[in-house]
């Protein structure tokens, strides 16, 4: 036996979890393929015939509107001759069609001939505003995301709408694996030091936090002088759903990669999509309150005017390095794929090691290593 | 039958193309190894501090308070965030961005944030004895050169230099001062040991620098290995060394004394070759990126003269008959602003030839036809070493 034999580990993990091209095919079989995947807001699935088609982990899907405003999910290949029925994403008339066998499907995946099977159906869920889609039919989306719901935040996501317009929707490619990234949003143990600038609105210290099933919630309160002078400071208007004792930062981690951001002013969907076992997309969809821009205007101008309020909260934690050095942005955001990115540099490293645990505010981390691994093995010993 | 493995002169082609090669190279070869980090004035003063990716490894080496030179393994004991950025002055502490863990610039730490609260059970020693002070790798100089070793007892470097020393120039690094412009960095597409390869090959530099290299006499190089290292020299052209002082472009680097004077261009095992000239003392370092995709970065010492000796040697030179009859002529006739081949510029032809030969290793019909006995000694020799570095440390 050779000593040197040991498994470099993450806390529950080995290193090659986020490293190898082996682990990442795992997770995509095992995980991402057999979990409930988000699509996208309500509000984008207007009119009958709307149809988008994705893939994600191992499966396509196409999902469509159907006559009654309904949206139903599908695998996206023909149950004739197998091959995809549909591209990207368009505007259907009343049926589905292969040309390739000349198979024609209603807008619910029925085949309008009785000789053909009907295409393969997928489960579509809405939680909190979102579709979602899971690869087998007849799932219920409650049955999954049910137990949290009592932990997240009061928000009527419905009533609140997306600002951004498609092209300007944070979307960003980060170098590092995805586990990185949800690993670094659920760490409550950094948020008082790499955000020791930009997150100064919220009491770290009365975080509280836990799970339940594979699911993660987290709730803190805001800083006191902001909770008082929310109305002025705040920089945009106040999502009026939630009630004054309630309001507060709600961060809670969907599994596997769907993270919500339930603010006093806006609400986020953070979004992970793995590309490679060191490449990430994270994708950022915000929803405000719906008002007529001038109520924005009217909110940001009073804001602006609390400039040394501000100042005494938001700057950059260390001084410029470089040009676009992300540690000098006062932007959490670039303060996170920073410190993911060093992160996953060192996993190269023959010295590399998790040096200690946070018994709190690191104990959420070594959980969802556990959640990915157990979710892993149980789908590996399912009986086909 | 047609299975036979496709081979450059000692190694498989695969070795130049595959990225299970690269990885073992990457392992046993560039983490394994003395490697080049910068100049000694990167670091002058305490705080001072550089960063270098050698193989598998990404090392710092910062100055103490006591002026000594430390390497570290760059990275946070906790969860191994990589501590610090490529450059930077006056250092007092090393903070982790993430959660703040703090060393001293002797790598002890000295903060864990919440300590008591979030680690009771860590340690009840002072935090500097509780096994998590920074990996401490080594440090040491060269000719004025700054190399890492990922191993704190490390082999000497000394020792790993001592037979190849007395085959270098008597340049003495230090008396020099870099020329800021002289820093050049590009991104080759060809595997890192075809640069080496092409860095070490005498039988071409009266061919595809037959217009740009002429004012050195190729003829009468002398080159040869000692250990894992390559040394050659080669004498000025007798037109050239007659009107040196004019001819220069550089003041003439007044401490190689006279007989001394010509091309010393070593390699040093494995990625940091040296060329050390009448003018001008370079390094040439090589960082593979990707089996097909290597990083050449050049940094330049001169003579410590004042600007206006400089505009003077250039306009001496500018006057000289030598450079109508040598240097800065494209080899073949075209745009020298879009062809390298028409540059006039020695190193756009070797990025050339690196580029256009890594494209041929793909082809089912590629194979080396000859090998020149003298002049492309080293190549092989060059193989060889590889291999047998890779063989020694493997297991």
């Amino acid at each position: 036996m050779v000593a040197e034999a040991k498994i470099p580990m993450m806390h529950n993990l080995p290193v090659s979890a986020y490293t190898s091209q082996k682990w990442f095919d795992l997770e995509q079989k095992h995980i991402f393929s057999t979990t409930w995947q988000f699509l996208g807001f309500i509000e984008e699935f207007k009119k009958p015939g709307n149809y988008m088609c994705l893939d994600i982990g191992y499966n396509s899907f196409l999902v469509v509107m159907d006559n009654n405003y309904e949206v139903k999910a599908f695998h996206n290949y023909c149950s004739t001759c197998k091959t995809p029925i549909l591209k990207n994403f368009g505007r259907l008339g009343k049926y589905i069609y292969c040309p390739t066998k000349n198979v024609t499907y209603d807008l619910e995946g029925n085949s309008t001939n009785a000789n053909f099977p009907s295409l393969t159906i997928a489960s579509i869920g809405v939680f909190k505003g979102m579709y979602f889609i899971h690869p087998n039919p007849n799932e219920d989306i409650n049955d999954f995301f049910g137990e949290v719901l009592p932990y997240l935040g009061p928000h009527k996501v419905e009533k609140l709408v997306e600002y951004s317009k498609p092209e300007e929707i944070y979307v960003k490619e980060v170098n590092c694996n995805w586990k990185i990234i949800v690993e670094n949003y659920i760490d409550q143990y950094h948020l008082a030091h790499l955000h020791s600038g930009t997150l100064n609105m919220y009491q770290h210290d009365k975080a509280e936090f836990g799970w339940v099933g594979p699911h993660y919630w987290f709730y803190e309160p805001l800083e006191e002088e902001y909770h008082e002078k929310l109305d002025s400071v705040s920089e945009y208007p106040l999502i009026d759903s939630v009630p004054k004792e309630a309001i507060g930062g709600y961060v809670p981690w969907l599994f596997p990669n769907i993270g919500l951001s339930e603010e006093e002013n806006s609400w986020t969907a953070f979004h992970v999509t793995p590309i490679s076992p060191s490449k990430t997309l994270v994708t950022l969809r915000s929803k405000l309150m719906n008002l007529p821009t001038k109520e924005f205007t009217k909110q940001a101008n009073k804001s602006y005017a609390e400039e040394e309020f501000w100042n005494r909260r938001i700057f950059p934690k260390y001084e410029a390095h470089f040009e676009g050095d992300p540690m000098a942005t006062a932007d959490f955001m670039e303060e996170d794929v920073y410190v993911c990115e060093q992160q996953q540099k060192s996993l190269q490293s023959p010295k590399f090691s998790v040096g200690a645990q946070a018994e709190k505010g690191e104990f959420a981390v070594a959980k969802f290593q556990q959640v990915v691994k157990e979710w892993i093995e149980k789908q590996r010993t399912l009986p086909k | 039958m047609a299975n036979k493995k496709t081979m450059m002169h000692a190694l498989p082609v695969e070795a130049y193309t595959s990225q299970e090669w690269f990885d073992l190279e990457m392992k046993h070869v560039f983490s394994k190894t003395w490697q080049f980090a910068g100049l000694v004035e990167d670091v002058a003063n305490p705080g001072d501090y550089i960063s270098v990716q050698a193989g598998l490894n990404n090392i710092f080496i910062i100055k103490g308070r006591d002026n000594r030179l430390r390497a570290f393994h760059n990275m946070c004991r906790h969860r191994g965030t990589q501590l610090l950025r490529a450059v930077g002055k006056a250092k007092k502490a090393i903070t982790c961005p993430y959660h703040d863990w703090t060393y001293d610039l002797e790598g002890k730490l000295v903060s864990i944030p919440k300590k008591e609260e979030e680690f009771p059970d860590l340690c009840n020693k002072e935090l500097h004895d509780c096994g998590l002070n920074l990996h401490e790798a080594s440090v040491d100089i060269f000719k004025g050169m700054l190399f890492v070793h990922p191993e704190k007892n490390a082999p000497s470097l000394m020792e790993y230099f001592k037979g190849v020393e007395p085959h270098l120039g008597p340049h003495i690094p230090e008396e020099l001062v870099e020329y800021q412009e002289g820093y050049y960095e590009k991104e080759i597409k060809a595997n890192w040991k075809i640069v080496v390869e092409n860095n070490i090959d005498h039988y071409h530099l009266a061919h595809l620098h037959e217009g740009t290299l002429n004012m050195y006499d190729h003829d009468k190089a002398q080159f040869g290995w000692v250990g894992p290292h390559y040394w050659f020299y080669e004498p000025l052209v007798e037109d050239y060394r007659k009107d040196l002082k004019n001819a220069s472009l550089t003041p003439v680097i007044d401490h190689v004394p006279e007989d001394k004077i010509g091309a010393y261009v070593p390699w040093f095992f494995p990625n940091i070759g040296l060329a050390e000239s009448e003018g001008t003392w370079s390094t040439f370092h090589v960082t593979p990126l990707a089996p097909d995709r290597t990083l050449v970065s050049f940094r330049t010492k001169v003579m410590n003269s004042s600007e206006w000796e400089f505009t003077k040697q250039a306009a001496k030179s500018s006057m000289s008959k030598i450079w109508t009859k040598y240097g800065a002529k494209g080899k073949y006739e075209g745009d020298p602003n879009t062809d390298p081949m028409a540059s006039g510029d020695f190193m756009e032809e070797d990025v050339y030839a690196c580029e256009q030969q890594q494209k041929s290793l793909q082809s089912p019909m590629f194979s080396i036809g000859a090998q020149a006995q003298r002049g492309e000694y080293a190549m092989e020799k060059f193989q060889s070493v590889v291999k047998e570095w890779i063989e020694k440390y493997k297991d």
